[in-house]
């Protein structure tokens, strides 16, 4: 397998009133081709900024370096805006939290899409172009999962319910068949039954097309069995790394021990009894701890670490805590 | 704050009506019409000893004085005299009181009387609200200083009745500001929260909503007052508001385009001074919604 | 105390405008009935728009039934009376942020339910907003802060002491937990449950995360377009359910681990 984005120590700072903040600080990730990664992270943990980073959206009051940030082995930070627009308009799509929030509301669904199939690389002309345009909606639409095509493609963003709209935006993140597909918490708003609809579809699109992903979400309680790997990150900084499998038995970081007993995932837990939590609550931008950002709220914090602990390297696992949960051997 | 090595200092956000100032106090051409205004203000408050002499004393030496720098004018009149005689400096020093002072008061009694009914509208429902609003919708269809022609026209040019007149125009604009704040700030949830604390509804009106729409009543405030002067020097200018030996500003401006080619100074000082008042307002007015605009987001 | 909170027959439906004067009426909830015993835990599940957040709305006074009855210990609660019902009913709201007023400070605000609702001085008011403020983990200092100076999970808590402010018998919630921080939802969890167990207080409240439910609950409101299609014990419905929605939504999606 090939790596298709590999990102080394990506620092992401941004210009405040009180000097720069840096929102995520030297974050690692490696994709592979044709795989599904799950980024868990909480508010504040950089997370959106990150997929943003990637895709190029990048606001001019933020300050990017990374030792590396390679698209199928090119440079994405030396590339100009157009060469960068290209790469992400042929290769990437990516799905917002709230879908009903960038369809455009003053035109209907059927439009919108005919839109972003206008720069399909054929080119028809005149009738044809309308009747190919149709048949290329109808097939989209279908693929996503929508029956009554007729009535979606002639309503207006507002009329369609949030499981619909996320559809749509994935039908339209579809339409160029991109190869990575950056999804931000997309049906966390929504109930279970439509959430686990849209999963459904995103992961079919992995099955189907190879297509590579990056979930983006909050808690592990949503639906992962499809995922292959999982990164932590926590306040911008990356805490572990690892095959789903693994991290999730034997978690190597305090804060991934502590997620997912958090998050229900420990069976053993009866109901109407105290969870167990980490104190404190999640720093803000302002306040950032030094050294490791849980530090404050880590059950086996010591004085060591105000000190950036070394991302750790055990077999495919990757970490980084001075006081780990899982041995590691000396020779390694 | 952060300057003064305090080593117990922690970051403390501010409260929101010290971030608006903070965000007012960072462009320093709010800054310079802020202070611009403050002058005009204590020049109208204190015109009688900041003027040389009587705005209406006539100085039969000097007719028609051009300015103090100009190689033909005197010290005596620094902006030079009118063609009967009288000093424009002091005429517009105390000018202000009639082209500043009585817009202010207008929109003052405009703003009282609007906010009260514009609040008792947003807090009713129904029939009662939209009888209260939208039956001065067509009021506010008419332009303001046309509305105001027409209620001088029927009452007489008189001070008192260009007064009533432009407070009856002001009115409206502040019942429909108030009620829309109101009402979208109704439904928002700390109101709610609050009426499920079982909150009486004058408690509701006064600490709760009040507060926070303060914003939109403070800007309704400066974009009524500029029009208030405005056309009280509008229905000077053309004679039908403060009669003729009173220094407002407009009637000044009307007087001294007779002369316009004789004696240009004579329109120069109250046409300044009226652009600077207006002007110094608007950017308050605008930087102020900026700023509250910038909050909110 | 067998019926301390009844419910009968609460129906509330919105009208949909239609052109002039065609209108059309959306059943939001239709004619729903149970009863909750004191202390219990209920939790209200229901895909969106199912009516769930009605509901709870109308349990809390945000907004009147069409027909239907809520009756609290035998005595009928009224619609439009917040003074009387605020001292039996309380809400907790989802977003910290919103319900609170950004102009006042914290404490301004949880005193407000305690001077219209009690007689007593201002000292002794200000001392009982701090000894409940720290009941919910917040320090006497927070009492002075404005909302948008507190993190998610302090405003949460926050909501949470204004609602157990004037010791209610009913707590109602509408999504409370959901949109928290797994870490701070945690807290927030075991805050509730110690709440619970020292105050005896009913609480009723709507999710969509069926872990949560599952954890919470002693009885699950099953709701479907509006209309309650099962209620029981937790037990019950999770190992037998009796329609497939139930058990759809109560599955937690969980990894075999």
């Amino acid at each position: 397998m090939s790596i298709i984005l590999d990102i080394r120590n990506l620092t992401i700072a941004l210009e405040t009133p009180s000097g720069l903040t840096k929102v995520l600080d030297g974050f690692n990730l490696q994709l592979e081709e044709g795989e599904i990664h799950t980024l868990v992270g909480e508010s504040g943990s950089g997370k959106t900024l990150l997929a943003k980073a990637i895709l190029g959206f990048i606001q001019p009051k933020w300050r990017i370096t990374a030792d590396r940030l390679w698209w199928r082995q090119q440079d994405l930070l030396a590339m100009d805006t157009a060469q960068r627009r290209l790469i992400t308009g042929q290769d990437m799509a990516m799905i917002f939290q709230n879908p009903a929030s960038y369809l455009d509301p003053y035109l209907r669904i059927g439009r919108q899409l005919s839109e972003v199939i206008a720069r399909h690389p054929h080119r028809w002309r005149g009738a044809q172009r309308r009747r190919q345009h149709r048949q290329l909606i109808v097939e989209l639409l279908q693929r996503v999962g929508i029956d009554d095509i007729d009535a979606v493609c002639n309503s207006y963003p507002l009329q369609l319910s949030d499981g619909v709209a996320q559809k749509i935006s994935v039908a339209m993140a579809l339409a160029h068949r991109p190869k990575l597909l950056v999804a931000d918490e997309p049906a966390s708003a929504m109930g279970q039954y439509t959430r686990s609809q849209i999963y459904e579809q995103l992961f079919r699109l992995n099955t189907e097309y190879g297509m590579t992903m990056l979930m983006i979400t909050q808690d592990l309680t949503t639906m992962m069995q499809q995922t292959q790997r999982l990164s932590l990150i926590y306040s911008g900084q990356l805490m572990e790394v690892g095959p789903l499998k693994q991290v999730l038995t034997e978690p190597a970081h305090p804060y991934t021990d502590a997620m997912l007993k958090m998050s229900f995932l420990d069976s053993t837990h009866p109901p109407k009894t105290k969870l167990p939590t980490l104190p404190g609550s999640i720093p803000t931008s302002q306040s950032l701890p030094i050294g490791c950002r849980l530090g404050p709220r880590c059950p086996k914090a010591q004085r060591i670490c105000v000190q950036r602990p070394e991302l750790t390297t055990v077999q495919q696992r990757q970490f980084a805590c001075h006081f780990p949960l899982i041995e590691i051997s000396p020779h390694e | 704050m952060r300057t003064k090595s305090n080593i117990f200092y922690q970051f403390r956000a501010p409260s929101p009506r010290q971030l608006i100032w903070r965000q007012f106090n960072d462009n320093p051409i709010v800054v310079t019409a802020y202070y611009v205004l403050a002058i005009i203000m204590l020049a109208m408050l204190f015109a009688p000893i900041l003027a040389p002499y009587s705005p209406e004393q006539q100085f039969n030496d000097a007719i028609s004085l051009p300015p103090a720098w100009h190689p033909e004018g005197e010290m005596r009149f620094v902006f030079g005299t009118d063609d009967l005689g009288r000093d424009i400096l002091s005429r517009v020093l105390y000018g202000a009181r009639y082209s500043l002072g009585y817009p202010l008061l207008a929109t003052i009694i405009a703003a009282v009387i609007g906010i009260t009914i514009g609040a008792w509208a947003g807090m009713s429902r129904g029939v009662q609200s939209s009888t209260l609003t939208h039956f001065l919708d067509v009021v506010l269809s008419i332009p303001s200083l046309l509305l105001a022609l027409v209620i001088v026209a029927i009452l007489g040019p008189t001070l008192h009745t260009v007064m009533i007149a432009i407070t009856l125009v002001l009115i409206p604009q502040f019942i429909h500001s108030v009620h829309n704040a109101f009402y979208t700030e109704r439904s928002k949830e700390y109101v709610i929260a609050s009426k499920l604390n079982g909150c009486s509804r004058n408690y509701l009106l006064r600490r709760v909503i009040f507060p926070n729409i303060t914003s939109v009543v403070v800007i309704q405030f400066t974009y009524a007052l500029s029009t208030a002067i405005l056309d009280i020097a509008a229905l000077g200018f053309l004679g039908l508001g403060v009669q003729a030996p009173a220094p407002e500003w407009g009637t000044m401006l009307a007087r001294s385009m007779e002369h316009m080619y004789l004696s240009p100074w004579s329109m120069l000082l109250p046409g300044v001074a009226l652009f600077m008042t207006v002007l110094t307002i608007n950017i308050l007015g605008d930087s102020l919604h900026r700023a509250i605009q910038q909050q909110d987001r | 105390m067998n019926n301390h909170l009844h419910i009968h027959n609460l129906t509330k439906y919105y009208v949909k405008q239609l052109g002039w004067l065609k209108q059309q009426r959306i059943c939001a909830l239709d004619a729903i009935s149970f009863t909750v015993k004191q202390g219990e835990t209920i939790a209200v599940i229901g895909e969106t728009g199912s009516g769930k957040s009605t509901l709870i709305k109308l349990i809390a006074g945000i907004e009147t039934p069409h027909a239907g009855t809520i009756t609290l210990n035998g005595l009928q609660l009224k619609p439009y009376d917040y003074a009387s019902r605020c001292c039996h009913i309380r809400m907790i709201f989802q977003d910290g942020l919103a319900s609170l007023d950004p102009q006042r400070t914290i404490g301004q605000q949880l005193l407000e339910p305690l001077w219209f609702n009690t007689r007593w001085t201002v000292t002794e008011q200000r001392e009982y907003v701090l000894n409940t403020l720290q009941k919910v983990g917040l320090l006497p200092e927070h009492f002075d802060f404005y909302p948008h100076m507190l993190a998610s999970g302090q405003l949460a808590r926050v909501s949470i002491a204004r609602a157990i402010l004037l010791n209610p018998q009913v707590i109602v919630a509408d999504e409370a937990l959901g949109a928290l921080d797994p870490s701070i939802r945690a807290q927030i969890i075991n805050l509730l449950i110690d709440l619970k167990e020292e105050m005896g207080v009913t609480l009723v409240f709507a999710s969509h995360s069926p872990e949560i439910v599952r954890h919470l609950a002693d009885k699950i409101l099953v709701l479907h377009h509006g209309k309650m299609i099962e209620f029981d014990t937790t037990t019950t419905l999770i190992t037998n359910p009796q329609q497939s929605l139930t058990r759809s939504l109560l599955h937690t999606g969980n990894l075999t681990i």
